[in-house]
């Protein structure tokens, strides 16, 4: 059996079709890391995240036969998902779903370096400060590695605005991520002087 | 000519390589000059660095695995349907359930005969966590449990879910592998048979569910605590299979998080993935790893070169070679044998959707003190967990002569009138079975479910 991690989307699709689970399995792992990013990015809620994009590979899976294979694979799936966050956004009540125990966030790693740990959470949260309409390329281009062509098939938008906005956005972070790094800095040495007194 | 100001505008075309030949010439040329602008691009792909590498979504080691359990092949790739039959199972016998479910207690008083009818009929829905359905036996299809249905008992549920992990996670109570098929018992229990996977009754007992269910039994059959033990004190021999698999959720967790290792784990590493539904190993390999060994599972987030550097056999630092698969096919769905060897080297064969992790699970616990300390406290915990079950258990006898699905069958054949000819002959039926001998059953005696307003709420 071929290894299926040098299959191309396109195999892999068919042979899904053609009943191989691992296959699917293997869909499922090379694109989760863009769908939730893509949909952790329109929605900033993070149990809304899995649960959406279990719908969206539920979905993907029902909608393989319909997949026309012309090698834009992930552009077809990020548009599902893209679509799927969407359809969440303008839902303004969701269904009562009653969760019984506390729901746990990303508890910080303990064998993380606390540094790494810090850094992790300014990024994330530099990031939910930059307006929808710039984050959503950003991340698209710099965390989860598409190309513009692929953007703008996902977002709906021309070229050349995706490299606008991909531009802007990064703009917009190393401003607002540099400005973090200088207070936290500042804290530091703060508590520093602080401590020496 | 190229200005400072320019280098700046352009940054974004220039990392693209995005510029025409003679732009991005001018841009580099400009560089080498200015050290202003050599300072502000290092700060600009500093900055970017840290995006690229931090800022993506970190996806739970099994969403995979959870997507996969929710997979329902008869009603979705109508074409391939037939080749989907063991996907069917592997979904089933992934299946998790969290709900909190409120009883309609009424005894119908019809008994007939010897059979004694269940005395709970209706089962209200109060609180489903991550996402549920329930066995509609009306139409033989599974459906979607929600908060507030009302649906003629017994009921039959399974489950997955984030949201369920999660809320178990964070209230101690791990386990989200093997089936979750629930039955309410004639007592007023919801009790958990096959494979059991979580114990509820804390999470119900804490939250505002009225009303509370009587009981939530759960039970577990086949967890072996020496079998975990033996894997962090000895690293010896044991073997790990589906209800046991919480251990290594567990642990994936905790290793998921290291994601750089100081140095080599293993010399040699037989390292044997197996895909669940398949009858014969799917592609296995003996990998021989001479440098830092860095496994991230199904997390994408890594830099992709890294990530494909790594899995990739080729890569000069994991050498791989064919070998033949030796375990008895199709004996377990996952399975994780671990063996030391004579030389003292470890032997890991994984199947499932465990194989990527494994290797990772095992650097940790053999290298990195810190994380193994974590890990077996966590294992203390769960031991601890297992043994207040047990006593619970002993405490709480189950009615199943045994607790897997023939006991459930036989339960059921007993309590609701099951004709004998439907009780299986042979150990080994599968659940799914056993449901579809159920639900027959129950399609030709009795119209099922119905969802109800909040007038008749007051049935309480």
């Amino acid at each position: 059996m071929k290894d299926l991690l040098h299959q191309s989307d396109d195999a892999l699709v068919e042979l899904t079709l053609r009943g191989q689970r691992a296959a699917f399995t293997e869909l499922l792992n090379r694109h989760q890391g863009p769908v939730t990013g893509l949909i952790y990015q329109k929605l900033r809620d993070r149990h809304r995240t899995l649960d959406v994009s279990q719908e969206v590979f539920l979905k993907v899976f029902k909608s393989l036969p319909r997949y026309r294979q012309e090698g834009r694979f992930r552009s077809w799936i990020l548009r599902i998902a893209s679509n799927a966050a969407t359809d969440v956004l303008r839902e303004k009540s969701s269904r009562p779903i009653v969760y019984l125990g506390q729901v746990r966030g990303s508890a910080p790693p303990a064998s993380e370096a606390a540094e790494l740990h810090e850094r992790r959470e300014a990024v994330q949260e530099t990031l939910a400060e930059i307006e929808d309409t710039f984050r959503l390329p950003l991340a698209l281009r710099d965390i989860e590695g598409l190309s513009y062509e692929e953007i703008a098939e996902v977002t709906g938008l021309a070229v050349g605005t995706v490299k606008s906005r991909v531009h802007r956005g990064r703009e917009r972070f190393r401003t607002k991520y540099l400005v973090r790094q200088a207070q936290a800095a500042n804290r530091g040495l703060e508590m520093e002087s602080g401590g020496i007194s | 000519m190229m200005t400072c100001r320019r280098i700046e505008e352009t940054y974004s075309a220039y990392r693209d390589g995005d510029q025409a030949p003679a732009e991005r010439e001018a841009y580099e040329a400009h560089l080498e000059e200015c050290t202003d602008c050599q300072l502000a691009v290092g700060q600009w792909d500093d900055v970017l660095a840290d995006l690229t590498e931090l800022g993506g979504f970190e996806v739970p080691a099994d969403f995979a695995s959870q997507v996969l359990s929710r997979i329902d092949p008869p009603a979705s790739v109508a074409p391939t349907r037939r080749r989907f039959l063991p996907f069917a199972m592997t979904a089933l016998a992934a299946s998790v359930l969290t709900a909190g479910i409120s009883y309609l207690l009424w005894n119908r008083g019809e008994a007939s005969g010897r059979v004694e009818r269940p005395a709970i009929d209706w089962v209200r829905v109060e609180a489903v966590v991550g996402s549920a359905e329930f066995l509609d036996r009306s139409s033989g299809d599974w459906q979607s449990l929600d908060a507030g249905m009302q649906i003629a008992a017994p009921v039959i549920v399974r489950g997955s879910g984030e949201g369920a992990q999660l809320a178990l996670a964070g209230r101690g109570s791990r386990e989200l592998a093997g089936n979750a098929v629930g039955c309410i018992e004639p007592d007023g229990e919801l009790r958990m048979v096959s494979h059991p996977v979580m114990d509820s009754r804390e999470q119900i007992a804490r939250e505002n569910v009225s009303p509370r269910p009587r009981r939530i039994v759960v039970e577990w059959p086949d967890i072996r605590p020496e079998a975990v033990t033996a894997v962090l004190d000895q690293l010896d021999w044991t073997e790990v299979t589906q209800s046991q698999s919480r251990v290594w959720n567990e642990l994936a967790r905790l290793i998921s998080n290291v994601r750089r290792l100081p140095g080599t784990a293993f010399d040699r590493l037989q390292h044997s993935p197996m895909t669940p539904s398949t009858k014969a190993p799917a592609e296995s390999q003996d990998w021989l790893v001479t440098g830092p060994l860095v496994v991230e599972g199904p997390k994408v987030s890594t830099p992709p070169d890294r990530s494909k550097r790594l899995r990739d056999p080729s890569s000069p630092a994991v050498l791989a070679r064919t070998i033949a698969f030796e375990d008895e096919p199709g004996a377990h769905r996952e399975q994780v044998v671990i063996r030391r060897l004579d030389d003292g080297q470890l032997e890991i064969v994984t199947r499932g959707s465990y194989a990527q992790r494994i290797p990772l699970l095992l650097d940790v616990l053999a290298n990195d003190p810190t994380v193994r300390d974590l890990a077996r406290s966590k294992l203390e915990e769960i031991l601890g967990e297992l043994e207040r079950n047990a006593s619970y258990r002993s405490a709480n006898p189950s009615p199943f002569p045994k607790a897997d699905g023939d006991g459930a069958l036989a339960w059921i054949a007993d309590r609701s009138g099951l004709p004998p000819s439907l009780v299986p002959d042979s150990g080994d039926r599968e659940d799914a079975d056993i449901l579809r001998r159920w639900n027959r059953w129950w399609l030709e005696n009795r119209s099922i479910v119905q969802r109800v307003g909040s007038s008749q709420h007051d049935f309480f």
